[in-house]
């Protein structure tokens, strides 16, 4: 895989509007992105795994999105797959992930938050181990001990907290909408309507980021939060 | 027992058995009246001709011999029937059974029906119940001597088939009536019995279940011809609503993705916008209205999401209080901020049947409600206790309330969810709830409080208060 070049992504889509938005948007962050619209097509092309993550439509001609994960997954192809479709309730969304999905979006979405997801999905792919010691700058959490430290002073996290926290730091200067939040910590699909996830992160935010330390907690206007020294 | 012979006494078919019932007692009435008459009339032209017989077999013209006659046929009167008197002009009794001269009785020649216990000693000797006072059959007429002979015949079985024809009016008609009132009673079970099919079908379609129809049978009776007819307005009803409703779920998802760009670009016109410009606030707010409209059509689909969905399907055993712990957890914070005081009470309770995600996406709206409309220094409670068989989950808070019209409106948005409300919050946020209860078959009501909202959610199926 060449950084260089950015990573390469297969959209299978047979909505033109959507595929152009998709398209338009990963351009934008450096991403290479082939186009298909055909179930068949979509599936011969992914098999050859030259491919970072997939972008795939739930309902196809040729072969709907379902039956092409699978078929992926049963012949061994583990790109990750964020699934798209018009299908918003709970059953289709655990059926899509059961299927071999990684993530699943519903249409319409705001671009920005699916190519937050997708960049999620490419970089766990680079680092799927579930390492229980994590550290970013100087703020250190001990999974097992269940402990924070930020610049060598103990802080006192609640469980609700320490997950928040957990899902910021492995997934650190990656932008993360509120909804991705909302399902990664609270395992919830659906929309929490109100400033949830801000009060939450406002209360994090004084526990973690200390009067003269440099904040780790970074909001990203309109789209969600990073985390990281650097925004 | 009382509303269940009201009930009866509503249908056709019981007030149709009782009214034949009763033209059958008015009927036997008649007939036994007129057995009575003709009986009647029949004893007293046999009774009155044997009297005339009699009156003019005693000879006028010798007192000796009249005399002699009199008490010859008292003597030969063995049945003690005969009444025979014979007196002087003045009025005296010369010979005879009878006390005296009934003072009433016409001097005609006449038979008239008289009573004559004040004049008669014969009812004393006989056998007869004392119940009837006696009358008698009399004719009187002037010798031409001047003496008056007085002929009778005790007429009291006149009375006595009377009573009996009366009796047997009372039984009979007892017995019509009575029979009349069963049968209608039995005869409209079965009709009562389909009513309240109608009935609970019928609550179940206002319920929402808009796909049930009205059970009819084979027999193709009234009740079925009504049924039939209903169904197909029903049927009509559910095909405009499924219509409506499909148009309103298009219209609002049709315009998300143009919303959707709309705050795409919205949000890139920040980012390329230099900072700290009147634009950037313009922007602000541009995009906060484009989120809120995103928002109110997410909620429209999402209520539609979830009254189109499965019944039942994905349902599991869930611990009410695992899922109001999690809400507890989830909106602390925002309480915090509000400086509104979040508080959980709970008792243990039984498990329910229930789609674990959904209902913490219901309950959560009520709670988010409840922090949205509690001022600060507020206080909301959300209290889990077990009542009449089932969880109870009652949800206060010290806010501004809603108006006792204003409920009535909410709760009618319960059953559709195509309600769009100036106001954010108690709109679509309850009507997510209503979507939700209505799925699991729990009910929702507001409770009277004197300060804020209180809403109670029972977890199962408690009595009905509805309607119908």
């Amino acid at each position: 895989m060449t950084t260089a070049l950015g990573p390469r992504i297969l959209t299978i889509e047979d909505d033109q509007a959507t595929a152009e938005e998709i398209r338009t948007e990963l351009a934008g962050r450096g991403f290479r992105v082939d186009v298909v619209a055909d179930g068949h097509l979509g599936l011969d092309r992914a098999s050859n795994g030259a491919y970072d993550a997939i972008t795939l439509d739930r309902l196809l001609p040729g072969l709907d999105g379902l039956s092409i994960v699978k078929r992926l997954r049963a012949a061994g192809v583990e790109t990750p797959v964020l699934m798209i479709s018009a299908l918003s309730d709970v059953d289709e969304r655990v059926r899509g992930l059961r299927a071999g999905g990684d993530d699943y979006l519903t249409k319409p979405f705001a671009s920005d938050e699916m190519s937050a997801r997708l960049e999620v999905l490419l970089r766990r792919r680079k680092s799927p181990e579930l390492a229980l010691k994590l550290r970013i700058d100087d703020l250190e959490i001990d999974l097992i001990e269940r402990s924070v430290h930020r610049n060598g002073i103990e802080l006192e996290l609640k469980a609700t907290e320490l997950r928040l926290l957990e899902y910021m730091m492995r997934n650190a200067g990656q932008i993360l909408t509120k909804t991705m939040i909302f399902e990664a910590v609270w395992n919830y699909h659906f929309d929490p309507y109100t400033n949830l996830i801000e009060v939450h992160m406002a209360r994090l935010r004084k526990k973690i980021d200390l009067p003269g330390l440099a904040p780790l907690i970074h909001t990203k206007r309109g789209s969600g939060y990073i985390f990281g020294a650097r925004p | 027992m009382s509303s269940l012979l009201r009930d009866h006494w509503r249908t056709s078919t019981f007030r149709l058995a009782v009214f034949f019932g009763i033209l059958f007692a008015l009927g036997n009435v008649a007939l036994l009246g007129s057995i009575y008459w003709q009986i009647s009339v029949y004893l007293e032209h046999h009774v009155d001709s044997s009297i005339m017989t009699m009156s003019s077999n005693f000879r006028d013209g010798d007192s000796a011999k009249t005399l002699e006659e009199v008490n010859d046929a008292l003597a030969y009167d063995l049945r003690k029937t005969n009444i025979i008197g014979l007196f002087a002009a003045d009025g005296t009794v010369i010979a005879g059974n009878m006390k005296s001269l009934p003072q009433t009785l016409p001097i005609d020649g006449e038979v008239h029906l008289h009573s004559y216990p004040e004049f008669m000693q014969y009812r004393e000797t006989r056998p007869v119940p004392p119940k009837y006072a006696g009358v008698a059959r009399i004719a009187a007429r002037r010798l031409s001597n001047g003496e008056l002979l007085v002929v009778g015949r005790d007429f009291t079985e006149l009375l006595e088939i009377k009573a009996i024809v009366l009796r047997t009016l009372v039984v009979s008609g007892a017995v019509i009536l009575l029979l009349g009132w069963a049968t209608g009673f039995a005869l409209s079970i079965r009709p009562l019995r389909r009513i309240n099919a109608i009935r609970e079908t019928s609550r179940r379609i206002v319920r929402g279940e808009l796909s049930l129809r009205i059970p009819a049978s084979e027999r193709h009776d009234e009740l079925d011809m009504l049924a039939i007819i209903v169904n197909l307005m029903l049927d009509e009803i559910e095909r405009l609503l499924t219509e409506v409703k499909g148009v309103t779920d298009n219209l609002a998802h049709d315009l998300r993705t143009p919303l959707t760009r709309l705050r795409l670009l919205l949000q890139r016109a920040q980012l390329q916008a230099a900072p700290d410009i009147p634009l950037q606030r313009m922007l602000d707010q541009a995009l906060t209205e484009t989120d809120s409209l995103l928002g109110r059509f997410r909620a429209l689909l999402r209520i539609s999401e979830i009254e189109n969905l499965q019944r039942k399907a994905g349902f599991s055993k869930v611990d009410p209080r695992d899922v109001l712990l999690q809400i507890a957890d989830l909106f602390e914070p925002l309480a915090e901020e509000k400086a509104v005081t979040l508080a959980l009470q709970y008792v243990a309770t039984d498990s329910i049947q229930a789609d674990a995600e959904l209902l913490f996406e219901g309950l959560s709206n009520l709670v988010d409600n409840a922090i949205k409309f509690t001022p600060t220094g507020g206080k909301v409670t959300i209290r889990l206790s077990q009542s009449d068989g089932v969880p109870r989950i009652d949800v206060i808070d010290s806010g501004c309330g809603i108006d006792i019209e204003e409920r009535d409106q909410v709760l009618q948005r319960y059953y559709r969810g195509n309600s769009r409300r100036e106001n954010d919050g108690h709109g679509l946020g309850l009507s997510i709830v209503a979507a939700v209860m209505q799925l699991h078959g729990f009910s929702l009501k507001f409770q009277d409080c004197d300060l804020g909202t209180h809403i109670t959610v029972f977890c199962g199926d408690i009595a009905s208060n509805s309607g119908i």
